[in-house]
């Protein structure tokens, strides 16, 4: 027996080494952008959460380089009971973390959560649970975006969409299949097919200053109505088939 | 004030009519009235005191302080303080960090630029006393009025001093005028096909959604955004609706502007 | 062709079904009006339709769109004012449904709801996650509590509804306890005053309400006892924190209950107030659930 070790970190003299499966870093492979240029891609996967209610996994990547992605997991718990006043209907939170590095302030993200909270109280048939609370919990897994620490656009829109997608996933009623679209550093979340707007959000001065508010708007519409329609496109698929094939949709 | 289902809904269908019937009898584009004390807190640099019609106060001051602006990355700082509020309630941690986003986005550093070396850092501290209606325009008329009555200590000091290293000094009583252009936060309430202007509470509780919009230097500035006022009555809006809420701004923002100069 | 016999495509939320109300066949005399209400994952929202507003249904959960029709309500007249106020015109041929009408005609209602596929194949009516309890709904509790006055119940189902995934985790004993529950650290949310794991819907059964007669002489000690598995159907929404419930019907009282406060075997009801223990022979007082 070893004398000089008193604190055992060598272990009793029959023990085995610990010994790891060699795994190089996974090879992430490139999602089928087929290089068209301006043209983002979604990957969508519901329900990975076993525990949550309902759940969404989202992968974007952006229109400008490969590089550009915002990976994000959305969960969501309840309606549960919620103690004290009496409700009439569901009280919604909206709560945002990154996973990994913590880039953005914690200023900004109350305001998206506010943000967020406020898109989806318009969206979420509240009436129908009444005394109880709905949880949504984001979490920012990746975002990257070349020169920008983080590109709050990106994962604003990311978040909306991911929202609805965990929504529909945990069953909750939810008046429209709710999307964003981006155009230049406007976000805006529409419903009832672009015809109406739940949320509206300008954080940095663009460079098209000067276009006109309205045709800002259309443009967004045109994102909007792509990620809309992926997002059906994923769910209706998933409903046929029941089981959740993974499913990819690249929008032209 | 608390409502009743019932009055809310009477409130909402007089708002949605055309024209809006506001509680108080104003039109879409009108303010309540608003007073205005500036200069009154001996103890800082510039100071405001904004009182509401409906009761809702907020005091504002400004105080500077000398940093290595080559150092010191942010050259503003606010705070907030909404009383009945916690501090980490969502309504003052939105205010405050819309606040401190667009004045030190939109403020030009080079406006309080001491020396090559040094700039004044401005602490300005927000406390609204009482609030009854969503603060943020007030908040930000009183810091409009505030940094524009700001004095600063006036420099006596070289303003090069990159080769010698020197501490700026000041005059012992004179003060110059701070001179920067400080941007301007409106709340719009949209109900239905209707937008109107400073929502009291009542009309906050029934509108459809809010609209928060910069002004800056003439013209509508980032941030632009939703702002939920209430819970229960909110929806989609139109992008007219939008649309219009911007140009009713653009309308007023330039009159607003000329009578918190005045 | 009326909506209700047209064939539709897998409904996901937003999806436009039917408006509000159409006008069905026409006679000589008569006009009948078909009338859809919502019902489970269905919501009627207003719609902008070249300048004028109309009722439509849309869909608000993922699954197929089912038509039953309410034969309860056929038949009852409908206001007029209603009728015109709606200013519904028929999405194809954009009739309006005048006063004159609509006025005391036949009238057909189709109550829409939105199904879960799966749901069909268990056999088991209306079947979908996220069935909170309401009013008149027949839901399985377990007494955690009881005193002189009343029974304090946990509410674990709605009766023939799925639950959500965690809902109830820790009174169920069923699921995957959430690690950070969802709630954790969050501050200012709704999670934060529900801060338990697996909580569940608490709910209050009154002495009065614990069967039809003899309201007065209840004593909830022959009614409950802590552990019973209760079937009660919900009275009203109650207050912030409890459901009101009853056990005043013939088949809503104790299901299920072990003799001895827990202590002992399962016991069987043989008659409306007894349950015995096989093992033991013991009986104990209970408002038993219809035994036969």
């Amino acid at each position: 027996m070893n004398i000089s070790d008193r604190r055992r970190i060598l272990g009793p003299s029959n023990a085995k080494l610990l010994t790891f499966d060699k795994s190089g870093p996974v090879e992430i492979e490139p999602i089928s952008s087929s290089s068209v240029p301006n043209s983002t891609s979604m990957y969508i996967e519901n329900g990975l959460i076993c525990n949550a209610n309902g759940s969404s996994y989202l992968e974007v990547t952006g229109s400008t380089s490969e590089a550009d992605r915002t990976l994000m997991l959305t969960s969501v718990y309840g309606p549960r009971p919620s103690r004290g006043a009496f409700n009439a209907k569901a009280t919604l939170s909206v709560q945002f973390k990154e996973v990994t590095l913590e880039k953005i302030p914690a200023g900004e993200l109350k305001e998206l959560c506010n943000f967020l909270s406020n898109v989806f109280n318009a969206v979420i048939n509240l009436e129908r649970y009444p005394k109880s609370g709905i949880d949504v919990f984001l979490s920012l897994i990746h975002s990257s975006n070349g020169s920008q620490l983080y590109e709050l656009e990106s994962i604003i829109s990311t978040c909306v969409n991911g929202i609805t997608l965990a929504l529909i996933d945990a069953g909750i009623e939810i008046f429209d299949t709710v999307s964003a679209g981006i155009y230049e550093k406007h976000i805006v979340a529409f419903v009832k097919n672009g015809t109406e707007i739940v949320g509206f959000w300008k954080g940095k001065d663009s460079a098209s200053e000067s276009e006109d508010i309205l045709s800002i708007i259309e443009q967004c519409k045109l994102d909007y109505l792509k990620n809309r329609k992926a997002m059906v496109e994923y769910l209706v698929r998933c409903n046929d088939k029941e089981d959740h094939l993974q499913h990819e949709v690249t929008k032209q | 004030m608390v409502l009743s289902v019932t009055e809310k809904l009477y409130l909402h269908e007089s708002l949605v009519s055309n024209p809006p019937a506001r509680p108080d009898g104003r039109s879409a584009d009108q303010f309540r009235p608003i007073e205005i004390f500036t200069d009154f807190l001996p103890t800082s640099n510039g100071s405001s005191k904004i009182v509401a019609s409906d009761g809702t106060e907020c005091i504002v001051s400004a105080k500077c302080k000398v940093v290595d602006h080559t150092l010191e990355e942010d050259l503003i700082e606010v705070d907030v303080d909404i009383a009945g509020h916690r501090d980490d309630s969502p309504l003052v941690q939105g205010t405050l960090s819309v606040l401190n986003r667009v004045l030190l986005s939109q403020i030009d550093r080079g406006s309080l630029r001491l020396t090559k070396k040094y700039s004044f850092k401005l602490y300005i501290d927000v406390l609204v006393l009482s609030s009854y209606s969503h603060p943020l325009t007030l908040i930000s008329f009183a810091i409009y009025s505030a940094l524009n009555s700001t004095l600063l200590p006036t420099l006596i000091s070289s303003d090069d001093d990159l080769d010698v290293a020197e501490l700026p000094t000041f005059h012992d009583y004179d003060l110059t005028k701070l001179t920067i252009k400080v941007p301007v936060l409106f709340t719009v309430a949209v109900c239905g096909k209707n937008v109107i202007v400073d929502p009291a509470s009542s009309e906050s509780d029934v509108a459809n959604n809010g609209i928060l919009v910069t002004w800056y230097d003439g013209k509508v500035t980032a941030p632009v955004r939703t702002l939920g006022l209430n819970e229960d009555y909110v929806s989609g809006i139109t992008p007219q609706s939008l649309a219009d809420g911007l140009k009713l701004i653009e309308d007023i923002a330039p009159k607003v502007v000329k009578a918190l100069d005045s | 062709m009326s909506f209700y016999s047209k064939d539709y495509p897998i409904a996901y939320p937003g999806l436009l079904i039917c408006p509000a109300f159409e006008l069905g066949e026409k006679t000589t005399d008569s006009q009948e009006i078909i009338r859809y209400i919502p019902g489970h994952g269905v919501a009627e929202q207003n719609y902008e339709l070249n300048g004028h507003t109309m009722k439509a249904l849309t869909a608000t959960l993922i699954g197929s769109i089912d038509f039953e029709e309410d034969e309860m309500a056929t038949q009852t007249p409908i206001p007029t004012t209603e009728a015109s106020n709606d200013g519904a015109s028929k999405e194809g041929d954009g009739q309006e449904i005048s006063d004159n009408e609509a006025g005391g005609k036949g009238e057909r209602r189709y109550i829409v709801t939105v199904k879960d596929q799966n749901a069909l194949e268990r056999n088991v009516n209306e079947d979908f996650a996220n069935n909170l309890p309401r009013e008149g709904s027949i839901v399985l509790v377990r007494v955690t509590r009881i005193s002189l006055q009343r029974a304090n119940v946990e509410i674990l189902a709605v009766e023939n509804k799925t639950l959500p995934k965690d809902s109830g985790v820790g009174s169920n004993g069923t699921g995957v306890t959430a690690a950070g529950g969802g709630s954790g650290a969050a501050t200012f949310s709704v999670s934060q005053a529900s801060s338990d794991l697996g909580e569940t819907f608490r709910g209050i059964i009154s002495a009065r309400d614990v069967r039809a007669t003899d309201r007065d002489k209840v004593k909830i000690m022959e009614s409950f006892r802590p552990g019973d598995i209760v079937r009660a159907q919900v009275i009203s929404l109650g207050d912030g924190s409890n459901y009101h419930l009853s056990t005043a019907k013939n088949d809503l009282g104790v299901v299920f209950a072990r003799a001895f406060n827990g202590a002992g075997g399962l016991m069987y009801a043989i008659d409306w107030q007894t349950m015995v223990a096989p093992s033991t022979g013991s009986m104990e007082l209970r408002k038993c659930a219809k035994p036969f």
